[in-house]
């Protein structure tokens, strides 16, 4: 009996298999592994595909990197969410960097990624990967440790419009459209448009402070094969939150950012082994602060710490223009990848000016730094000793031209690793690369005023990633060292190089677990110790995640924790955002989702500061902890016709 | 029990689906595009295909090669799966099937018999009832769900 029920159900599958309808499904749920683009020569690599975004209920990037290990997402002093490294929350200049289809968004002043791009909303996204390693090697881009790239949905495999709309018990609303096509001579092109009123706000000392923002995205991509057009505009207004008020009470502010970009890329001869690459990228920056009573610590424009500004103002523009070249070419066991990469950044500083005592004062620049030209050549081999062994070197050279007294300076960055597949079940990978980031346009308009310069960051990485994957089970363990010389550090009174190596250890250990074809459980944890520098973040933090799908009913649950920490008179206790959601599709069009964030009002916090002018800049008394997100309940609906 | 444990091992080979790493180009797309066009195409024609993929790319050839033989040319084939649109004059009136991914194609030029593309972010195939009755295709019962009447003008 039990030999003729297993030889029926053997027969019948074999018999469906391959039936048309079959393979339709197969290719739909291909598609929505997302495994396109994955390269896993670029370091330690996470996808988050595009059916893990759909079941998770994700809605902007930032919701999505609040769980990504071995960074915290924290909320800065204007209240925008940004990552820091474990243990530490200062700013990272040039350590994370956002891509969009192959175009960094991240912000060219700062060099992290844009507000207004992470909070970019999760309709847009098919899906997302996100490597540890320097990937610029390449790519050509600027250096960097922490890569995250976003893929847009595929023109040629959406061809519908769709309509997004999404209320959240706290005030919140957006709505978005988007409409793509493919055309009878093959091009295809999606079109985006999406607002966003974001209403935040946080009780301290028995004060509302308001963190309303408004954020617009229109995004344009055009494709046909070989080519790739992309045209991306965001337009972000908010309150300034906390500012740079030194009693942590602005009378009022705005904090206003666009960002626009326009990338060509094109590939050429019959195996695409030639990419030419052009982009045009502004970044526009315009802040506005009043604090009449205890002034704002707006560094760049104060020389005495005790007379500090009640009004400032700032408005500046940075135009990045990009050209790059590749070729690829396999001989042998080798895959040879060399390019040339050419940017060129113009810091433009439009207006500035600051009332101290009722005189207003303007200012022509807060550095005479406004112009850096990069020269790159790079160079990337995989080399397959045997056929589960693959060697990988790179080695890239920049060569910076800059005006001013910031010296031009040439950096040359290495890579070798290697990825050895002991058997269909486990498999090894690990790298050591060195690296640098050079100081962005804000590192040196707020640098402290006693230094002359800031030195580029030498960072030497070397990572051990171990796979054991059999069946439905995927265990990996990641261990990584990070290495910082001349680490650029925040202080009250400006950034400046620590005179100490700044060494950090991280241990990922992750498990995926697929219990059913629809069903999945995904648990990470990780812990990192740094040497030389305070802990004023959590350094251990971990998830557990379960999502799944049964009939016309998609749901998910998560805990994201981080542990507690102490920075000198502040306790932060161990935090756990639990989260849950649930869709409802009533057709193949149309979905009704419902989600809780932050059930327990349990986020993350994030440390302030405030004081007043006699103490602010000398002291480390005043600190402060808030918590980084609310709670709220968010429904969502979405329709494509 | 042991029931249970042979179908639940059934179960688990049937959904396993973990990888250590994804080292070479994932070709999945392509592999189940290849397998979908040579279900149809044998369906269509009940002869040896000759398939010819205009531009067709080095890892297309790979993997269509492992289905058919793929004509370097139009005039040797006899079945043409046009992908990136076929030049003004090249195919023109030869008598061969023509199959595509691009629904506008399909609707706009009365050659194509049929097409495998995307609507609404889901995989379609589509057969113009009329257009196989002119290419003398009869195609099994399998296929009736995805056969369309449409006014050829």
């Amino acid at each position: 009996m039990i030999k003729y029920l297993i030889l029926i159900i053997l027969l019948t599958n074999l018999i469906t298999a391959d039936s048309l309808s079959n393979l339709l499904e197969e290719v739909e749920s291909n598609k929505e592994k997302s495994l396109y683009t994955v390269d896993e020569k670029l370091g330690n690599v996470t996808v988050y595909s595009q059916k893990e975004l759909r079941l998770m209920q994700y809605t902007t990037l930032s919701d999505l990197l609040k769980e990504i290990p071995i960074s915290n997402l924290n909320k800065n002093k204007f209240g925008n969410l940004n990552l820091s490294l474990p243990g530490s929350k200062t700013d990272v200049s040039g350590f994370f960097r956002v891509f969009i289809n192959n175009h960094e968004v991240s912000s060219n002043y700062t060099m992290t990624p844009s507000a207004a791009w992470m909070e970019l909303p999760m309709d847009l996204v098919d899906y997302v990967e996100i490597y540890r390693g320097n990937s610029s090697f390449s790519l050509g881009s600027e250096s960097g440790i922490f890569f995250i790239r976003v893929y847009t949905k595929d023109a040629s495999k959406e061809n519908a419009s769709k309509i997004f709309a999404t209320a959240t018990d706290n005030g919140s609303n957006s709505e978005a459209i988007a409409h793509s096509d493919t055309l009878e001579n093959g091009w295809s092109y999606l079109a985006y448009l999406s607002h966003t009123m974001s209403k935040d706000s946080v009780e301290y000392e028995d004060k509302n402070v308001e963190n309303d923002a408004n954020y617009n995205y229109l995004y344009l991509n055009v494709k046909k094969e070989d080519t790739d057009i992309n045209f991306g505009y965001t337009y972000m207004d908010k309150d300034n939150y906390f500012g740079m008020s030194i009693d942590a009470e602005p009378d009022d502010g705005q904090y206003i950012s666009q960002d626009f970009f326009l990338d060509f890329t094109t590939h050429f001869l019959q195996d695409d082994s030639v990419k030419l690459k052009l982009s045009y990228d502004v970044n526009k920056l315009k802040y506005e602060e009043t604090n009449s009573d205890n002034g704002i610590a707006a560094i760049s424009v104060i020389n005495n710490p005790v007379i500090t500004p009640e009004k400032f103002n700032s408005n500046n523009k940075v135009i990045k223009t990009s050209a790059l070249l590749s070729k690829e070419i396999s001989f042998g066991r080798n895959n040879l990848l060399a390019g040339i990469d050419f940017q060129n950044k113009e810091y433009d500083f439009i207006d500035a000016s600051a009332v101290f005592s009722g005189v207003k004062t303007d200012y022509e620049n807060f550095s005479s730094f406004d112009s850096e030209i990069t020269y790159s050549a790079f160079l990337q081999d995989d080399y397959r000793l045997f056929d589960n062994l693959i060697l990988v070197i790179n080695a890239k050279v920049d060569k910076y031209e800059r005006n001013d007294n910031i010296e031009d300076e040439t950096n040359e960055h290495y890579r070798v690793g290697a990825i050895y597949t002991v058997s269909e079940n486990l498999g090894f990978k690990a790298f050591y690369t060195k690296t640098q980031i050079v100081p962005s346009f804000y590192n040196i308009d707020y640098k402290m005023k006693s230094l002359t310069e800031l030195k580029t960051q030498k960072y030497k990485y070397y990572y051990v990633e171990g796979v054991y994957a059999k069946n439905d089970y995927r265990f990996s363990f990641l261990y990584n060292n990070v290495e910082i010389k001349d680490f650029i550090f925040y202080t009250p009174i400006g950034f400046y190089n620590v005179d100490y190596i700044i060494d950090v250890d991280n241990y990922v250990f992750d498990l995926d677990y697929t219990m059913s074809e629809n069903h999945r459980l995904h648990i990470n944890y990780f812990t990192t110790t740094i040497s030389n520098a305070p802990i004023n973040n959590s350094n251990q933090g971990a998830y557990v995640k379960l999502l799944g799908e049964f009939g016309d009913f998609e749901y998910f649950i998560s805990v994201i924790y981080r542990n507690a920490y102490e920075y000198e008179d502040i306790s932060v206790d161990d935090t756990y955002n639990s989260n849950l959601g649930v869709t409802y599709n009533i057709s193949k069009d149309i979905a009704l989702s419902l989600k809780a964030e932050n059930l327990f009002d349990k986020s993350t916090e994030s440390l302030y500061k405030e004081g007043d002018a006699s103490n602010y800049f000398i002291t480390n008394i005043g600190n402060f902890a808030l918590e980084d997100l609310q709670q709220k309940i968010t429904f969502s609906t979405k329709w494509v016709f | 029990m042991k029931i249970l444990i042979i179908l639940f091992t059934l179960f688990t080979l049937a959904y396993s689906q973990q990888r250590v790493f994804v080292l070479d180009k994932y070709d999945k797309e392509i592999e189940l595009e290849a397998k979908i066009v040579s279900k149809i195409a044998n369906e269509s024609l009940r002869e040896n295909i000759k398939i010819y993929i205009p531009n067709i790319s080095d890892q297309e050839k790979k993997i269509y090669s492992k289905y058919f033989e793929v004509s370097v040319d139009c005039e040797s084939a006899n079945f043409v799966f046009d992908k990136s649109g076929l030049g003004n004059n090249a195919c023109k009136n030869l008598d061969k099937l023509y199959f595509t991914n691009n629904y506008r194609r399909l609707m706009s030029k009365s050659r194509y018999f049929g097409a495998f593309f995307w609507n609404k972010s889901r995989p379609n195939i589509v057969f113009v009832k009329q257009r196989l009755k002119k290419n003398g295709i009869n195609l099994s019962a399998e296929y009736n769900q995805f056969i369309e009447e449409i006014d050829d003008k």
